[in-house]
C-alpha cells in the first residue's frame, strides 16, 4: 500500500498537481456511499455477537468483543437519519479509534481503499442537511457515485446528542 | 538524555522527597542518630552521584549540605530550626537544579556561591577546622569508607540484607584503597542505598508504568482465555487436559495478583511532601501546625496515587490556611496552641478512604450562607430551605471561597470544585463534615484500583449483567414459596426481610429490558425471582433479577462516554465465553431510580400494573352484601373506594344519587335486602364508565387480595361467575350487567350504533377476567364480540374464514404476543385491512409508538373502557 501511495505521489508530482494525498475506505449504508480516512480505521470485521445496552440512545447498537477489546457498535443510520434497515447477518463493521475508545460503524458493505489528491475532494453542497454538513469533510466523485467523506471525530461526538 | 542521568533524576527526586520528611522529623527529634545517619547518607549519595556524572554545580551544593549534616552527625553542631532551614534551603536549590537538568539535559549555568558560603559558614562557625575542599579526592575516599563503616552497624539490625550488605561493604572498603574514585563512589552509593532501603526490606527495579499497564492488559486477556479453557474443560468428559488446565488456572491467578500488586503503592508516596509543606505553611502563616499521618502503608493503585496527589495537597493547604486558627485564637478558645492536621487512610471494601481533618474552627455556616448569596449561587429563600449539609456542599461549587483575605496559599476560590471534579473523575466521592469550634474533616472515598473486580452475574430479561460483588450483601429467592414477597407502599416496592422493610427495585423495569419475552417467561416461571441485596454507603436495597448465575473475576473495561452518560453502568467486561456484559453501578442505579421515581410516579405505577398482569396476578377487591355473601371484582376496574355519608344521598327518579366529582353518581345496592343505616356512612365501590359514575353500596369492603387469574381452576363454573379465592367461594360481581341495568334504564341511551348492527369484533385476551369484563362494554353498544384466549386461536379463526370488522388484542400473552399477532396480520394480504387495537395495562408512549409500526391503530389501557369504546365505535363506523 505504501509503495502505491508513493507511486501515485510521484505521478502527481510529475503532473505538478502536488497537494496532500488522502486515502480512504469506501463503505455503503443503504444507498449512500461514505468514505472514512484509512488512518482512523483500526479494523474491518464481520460483527459477531452484539450485546445490547439497556437505556442507551438508539444510535448505539451494542457492544462487540473484538479480540479482547470492547467496541461500541454505532448505528450510522440513526445518527444521520438514513432511512434503511440493516441485516446484522450481512453487515460489516468498520472499527475506528476515537480518544482511546473503539467504535464500530455498522455498514452494509465495505468497498475499497481509494487514494486521491485532496484537490479532488469537492466541498459540501451547501444545502446538505445540517447534521450531514457537520460530519462531512467533502464529497468525492467516483464512477458516478458520490462518496461523502466523514470526519470520524465529529461523527462520534454526535453520539448521544439526540437525547439532549 | 543519557540513561545514567535519567536514572539519577528519578532516584534523586525520590531521595529529595524523603529528605524533606526526614529533616522535619529530625527537627522534632534532634537526637535521633539513626535518622541523622540516614539523612547524611542520602545527601552523600546525591553528592557522590553528581560527582560521578560530572555535575559540578549540583555536587557543590550537595557537598555543602552534606558538610553541615556531617557536623550535626558528629555532634559538633546542634540541629536547630536554623540549621534545618539552611539544609532545606540547600535541598530546594538541589531540586531547582535537578528540574532544570531534567528539562534541558544539562546543568544550568552559574554558581551558588552565596548559598554555599552560607552553608559553609554555618558549618565552620561550629568551632570547626575541617574545611573541605571539594576537589580533594582523598578526603572523599576516606569519607566514603567512613560512611560505609558507619552504616554497617545499622545494617546489621536488618536480617535479610545485612549479610549481603556486609559483604559488599567489605569488598568495597578493600576496593576503595586500590580502585579509582569512580568505582569507590559507585560502590559506596550502592551500599548507602542498601542501608537506605533496609526499612522496606526489598530491592526494587524501576519499571516504566507503560510496561506495567501493558502487562496488566495482557494478564487480563490471559484471565479471560483461562476462563474459556476452564469452561471447555468442564464440558469435555475425562479430558486429559484437566490437570494442566487447573495448574494453568492457578498460575494465571497468581500472575494476575502479582501484576496487581506491582501496580500498588503505599499512599505514603502521595503524602511524603506534606510534612515539609506543613512546616513551611506554619512558618508562613504564623501558626503552630502539626501533622499526623495514619495508615501510610495503605496501598492503592499507582495511577490513582498520581491522580489524588494534587487534590490532597489542596485540601491539606486548605485545612492549614482556613481550618486552623492562629495560636492566640486557639488559646483563647481553650485549645492547645498547636493545631493538628490529621491524615488517615484505610481500606473499606474495595475502596480506600482518606480523611483529612483539622482541629480548627470548623466551617462558619453563616459566612458560607452570605457568600452563597453574595456570589449569587442561590437566593436567601432557597438557603432557608437548606439544611446544614446542603449548605456545606456549596464549598465545592465553582467560584466559591469564604476566606476574607486571599492568601498565596489558598482562598482564590479555584480549588475545591476542581478537587471535587478530579476525585469524581476517578470514581471517587468527597464529603465534608464540620463541627463548629472543633474542626472539619474531608472524607475522600476512591476505588482501590481501576483494574480487576469480582462481580455477580445476574440475568434479567434474557440479558446478563454484572453487579460488583463488594456491594452485594446477600441473595435470596423471592416468590410465593420463599417467604419473601414483593409488596408495595405508595408504588415503591419493598420486601419484608427479617422484620425490616427493604426498598427494592425490579431491574427489568429500570432497564426496560425483555419486556416482550419476559411476559411468557415470568408466567411459566410462576414468578420466581431472586433478590440481590446491595449495600450502598450503609443503605441496603434489593434488586430483583430473574436469575443468578455465578461470580466471576473480571477485568473492568471502561465504556464509551455515550454509555457512561446513562449513569447506571460503571463499565463492561468480557466473560469467559467471550460475551460482553455490562457492569451495573449500584450507586448509579439507586440514584437513577430515585430521580425517575419522583418524576414519573404514574409511569411506574403503570409498570406495576403491567408487572402484575405479566404474572397473571391481579388484585381483587372482596366485598360483602347484607347476607355476608362475598363478591369479588378486579381492583383495576374499580375507580375508587368511598365512604358516603347517608345525609349526602339524594333522590332522582326514585334512584339514589350523590353529587360526586362535579357530576351525579348513581348508587345501587349490592343486593335487594340491603338497608341503609339511619345515619353515618356506607361503603361504596365507585365504577366509572362512559363518563358516568356508578356506586355500588356494599355492606363491607372486606379485603384486597392478590390472586392468580391465570389459573382457571379457581373458577368454579365455565362462565366465570364464581371463583375460589383464598379457599372461599365468591361470586364475581357482574359489573357490566349492573351498568347495563342501571345507567341504561336511567337515561336515554345515546350510543350511535343501533342494536342490530352487524359489526363483528374479535377480542383476544388470555385473561379470563378481561374476557369477561371487556366484551360486555361493547355488547352493550350492540356490537357482536367474539372472545378468544390466544392469538393462535385467533389466527385459526381468521384462517378458517371468519370475518371481523375489528380486532382487539391484548399485548402480553403467553405464546404469540399481541405484537407478533399484529405482525402476522400485517404480513397477510387477507388480514392486513382489518383494523387492530391493542390493549395493555400500560399505555406508555413508547409502547404506543412501537406498536404503531405494526399497523395497530392505538393502544388503550385495559381499564379505560370509555376510550376503548370510543375508538371501537369510531373505527368500525
Amino acid at each position: 500500500m505504501t509503495s502505491n501511495i508513493i507511486k501515485i505521489d510521484n505521478q502527481l508530482q510529475s503532473n505538478e498537481k502536488v497537494n496532500k494525498e488522502i486515502e480512504f475506505l469506501t463503505l455503503s449504508v443503504g444507498k449512500q456511499q461514505f468514505g472514512i480516512a484509512v488512518n482512523n480505521i483500526r479494523d474491518v470485521i464481520i460483527p459477531t455477537e452484539i450485546t445490547t445496552v439497556p437505556m442507551v440512545t438508539r444510535e448505539v447498537i451494542g457492544l462487540i468483543n473484538l479480540r479482547g477489546r470492547i467496541v461500541t457498535a454505532v448505528d450510522i443510520r440513526e445518527i444521520l437519519d438514513i432511512d434503511s434497515t440493516y441485516n446484522l447477518d450481512t453487515s460489516m463493521s468498520v472499527v475506528v479509534d476515537f480518544r482511546g475508545d473503539l467504535y464500530s460503524l455498522i455498514v452494509d458493505k465495505v468497498g475499497e481503499v481509494v487514494t486521491t489528491n485532496l484537490s479532488n475532494i469537492e466541498e459540501n453542497p451547501e444545502h446538505l442537511e445540517e447534521k450531514w454538513l457537520e460530519i462531512a469533510i467533502g464529497i468525492y466523485t467516483a464512477n458516478q457515485d458520490l462518496i461523502v467523506l466523514i470526519d470520524i471525530a465529529k461523527l462520534i461526538k454526535k453520539l448521544g446528542e439526540k437525547n439532549k | 538524555m543519557d540513561e545514567l542521568i535519567l536514572d539519577f533524576l528519578t532516584e534523586t527526586k525520590e531521595n529529595l522527597d524523603s529528605l524533606d520528611t526526614k529533616l522535619v522529623t529530625l527537627e522534632q527529634n534532634p537526637n535521633d542518630d539513626e535518622l541523622l545517619g540516614s539523612i547524611f547518607r542520602t545527601m552523600h549519595t546525591i553528592k557522590g552521584t553528581c560527582g560521578f556524572l560530572n555535575l559540578p554545580r549540583l555536587e557543590a551544593v550537595a557537598h555543602a549540605g552534606e558538610n553541615i549534616m556531617d557536623k550535626i552527625r558528629s555532634k559538633e553542631l546542634l540541629a536547630t530550626a536554623k540549621e534545618i532551614s539552611l539544609i532545606l534551603e540547600s535541598l530546594d536549590k538541589i531540586k531547582e537544579l535537578v528540574s532544570y537538568l531534567e528539562a534541558n539535559g544539562t546543568e544550568a549555568e552559574g554558581n551558588d556561591i552565596e548559598l554555599i558560603t552560607k552553608l559553609n559558614n554555618a558549618a565552620t562557625n561550629s568551632q570547626n577546622q575541617d574545611k573541605e575542599s571539594p576537589a580533594s579526592v582523598n578526603d572523599q575516599e576516606t569519607q566514603t569508607s567512613e560512611d560505609i563503616n558507619n552504616s554497617v552497624p545499622q545494617v546489621e539490625v536488618n536480617e535479610q540484607v545485612s549479610i549481603e550488605a556486609q559483604e559488599n561493604s567489605l569488598t568495597s572498603s578493600s576496593q576503595i584503597q586500590e580502585t579509582q574514585k569512580k568505582l569507590a563512589v559507585e560502590k559506596g552509593l550502592e551500599v548507602a542505598n542498601r542501608a537506605e532501603t533496609n526499612k522496606t526490606e526489598q530491592q526494587t527495579v524501576r519499571v516504566n508504568i507503560g510496561v506495567l499497564d501493558h502487562l496488566m492488559q495482557v494478564v487480563g486477556e490471559l484471565v479471560l482465555n483461562r476462563n474459556q479453557l476452564v469452561q471447555i474443560d468442564r464440558i469435555v468428559k475425562d479430558s486429559k487436559f484437566t490437570g494442566s488446565i487447573q495448574r494453568l488456572s492457578y498460575i494465571t491467578s497468581e500472575l494476575q495478583e502479582g501484576i496487581m500488586k506491582a501496580r500498588m503503592q503505599p499512599i505514603e508516596s502521595a503524602w511524603s511532601k506534606f510534612p515539609r509543606m506543613i512546616r513551611d505553611l506554619g512558618k508562613e502563616l504564623n501558626k503552630k501546625l502539626q501533622l499526623e499521618m495514619y495508615g501510610k502503608e495503605t496501598e492503592l493503585d499507582r495511577q490513582l496515587i498520581e491522580m489524588i496527589k494534587d487534590p490532597l495537597t489542596h485540601m491539606v493547604r486548605n485545612s492549614a490556611d482556613h481550618g486552623i486558627e492562629l495560636p492566640e485564637e486557639r488559646l483563647a478558645s481553650g485549645k492547645r496552641d498547636v493545631g493538628t492536621i490529621t491524615l488517615n487512610a484505610y481500606h473499606q471494601g474495595s475502596h480506600i478512604i482518606i480523611e483529612i481533618s483539622d482541629d480548627g474552627k470548623g466551617l462558619n455556616i453563616e459566612k458560607i450562607k452570605n457568600k452563597i448569596i453574595q456570589n449569587r449561587l442561590a437566593t436567601a429563600e432557597e438557603i432557608n430551605l437548606m439544611n446544614e449539609q446542603d449548605i456545606i456542599t456549596y464549598v465545592f461549587k465553582p467560584g466559591f471561597s469564604t476566606s476574607e483575605t486571599v492568601t498565596a496559599i489558598s482562598g482564590r476560590g479555584v480549588g475545591m470544585d476542581v478537587v471535587k471534579t478530579n476525585i469524581e473523575k476517578i470514581g471517587g466521592t468527597v464529603d465534608l463534615k464540620t463541627n463548629p469550634g472543633k474542626g472539619s474533616m474531608f472524607i475522600i472515598k476512591i476505588p482501590l484500583t481501576l483494574a480487576i473486580i469480582s462481580v455477580l452475574i445476574v440475568e434479567c430479561g434474557g440479558e446478563k449483567f454484572g453487579i460488583p460483588q463488594v456491594n452485594v450483601v446477600e441473595m435470596c429467592k423471592a416468590g410465593e414459596d420463599s417467604g419473601y414477597r414483593v409488596e408495595e407502599i405508595n408504588q415503591k416496592k419493598v420486601v419484608r426481610m427479617r422484620n425490616a422493610l427493604l426498598p427494592t427495585i425490579i431491574l427489568s423495569d429500570v432497564l426496560q429490558v425483555g419486556a416482550r419475552n419476559s411476559a411468557n417467561k415470568k408466567s411459566s416461571d410462576n414468578s420466581d425471582h431472586y433478590i440481590v441485596v446491595c449495600d450502598i454507603n450503609g443503605v441496603n436495597f434489593g434488586i430483583i433479577v430473574d436469575k443468578i448465575h455465578d461470580t466471576e473475576e473480571i477485568v473492568v473495561k471502561s465504556v464509551a462516554p455515550v454509555i457512561k452518560s446513562i449513569g447506571i453502568f460503571s463499565g463492561n467486561t468480557i466473560l469467559g465465553n467471550g460475551k460482553v456484559i455490562m457492569i451495573i453501578d449500584p450507586v448509579g442505579l439507586l440514584k437513577f431510580v430515585g430521580d425517575v421515581g419522583e418524576e414519573s410516579d404514574s409511569h411506574s405505577s403503570m409498570h406495576h400494573l403491567e408487572q402484575q398482569n405479566l404474572g397473571n396476578r391481579t388484585s381483587l377487591l372482596i366485598i360483602s352484601d347484607s347476607q355476608d355473601n362475598l363478591y369479588v371484582v378486579p381492583l383495576e376496574i374499580v375507580s375508587r373506594l368511598e365512604e358516603v355519608k347517608i345525609s349526602s344521598i339524594e333522590y332522582s327518579n326514585n334512584s339514589r344519587v350523590i353529587q360526586y366529582r362535579g357530576s351525579l353518581m348513581y348508587l345501587t345496592e349490592i343486593d335487594k335486602n340491603f338497608t341503609y343505616p339511619k345515619d353515618g356512612c356506607v361503603s361504596v365501590a365507585v365504577f366509572h364508565r362512559n363518563q358516568k359514575y356508578l356506586g355500588i353500596v356494599v355492606k363491607k369492603i372486606v379485603d384486597i387480595v392478590e390472586h392468580n387469574l391465570g389459573d382457571d381452576a379457581s373458577f368454579t363454573d365455565s362462565n366465570y361467575k364464581t371463583m375460589v379465592v383464598n379457599g372461599k367461594t365468591m361470586d364475581v360481581l357482574q359489573i357490566g350487567d349492573i351498568f347495563f341495568n342501571h345507567i341504561q334504564l336511567e337515561e336515554k341511551h345515546t350510543a350511535p350504533i343501533s342494536k342490530k348492527s352487524s359489526k363483528n369484533v374479535l377480542f383476544i385476551d388470555d385473561s379470563p377476567f378481561f374476557r369477561k369484563f371487556i366484551p360486555p362494554v361493547m355488547i352493550n353498544e350492540g356490537i357482536n364480540v367474539s372472545s378468544i384466549e390466544s392469538a393462535e386461536q385467533a389466527i385459526s379463526l381468521l384462517e378458517s374464514g371468519n370475518i371481523f370488522d375489528l380486532i382487539i388484542t391484548d399485548i402480553n400473552m403467553p405464546g404469540m404476543s399481541g405484537i407478533e399477532f399484529a405482525e402476522y396480520c400485517k404480513n397477510s394480504n387477507r388480514f392486513n385491512q382489518i383494523p387492530l387495537i391493542a390493549l395493555s395495562s400500560s399505555s406508555d408512549d413508547k409502547l404506543i409508538s412501537q406498536i404503531k409500526n405494526y399497523g395497530i391503530i392505538d393502544c388503550i389501557a385495559k381499564t379505560n373502557h370509555e376510550a376503548l369504546l370510543n375508538i371501537v365505535i369510531r373505527t368500525i363506523q
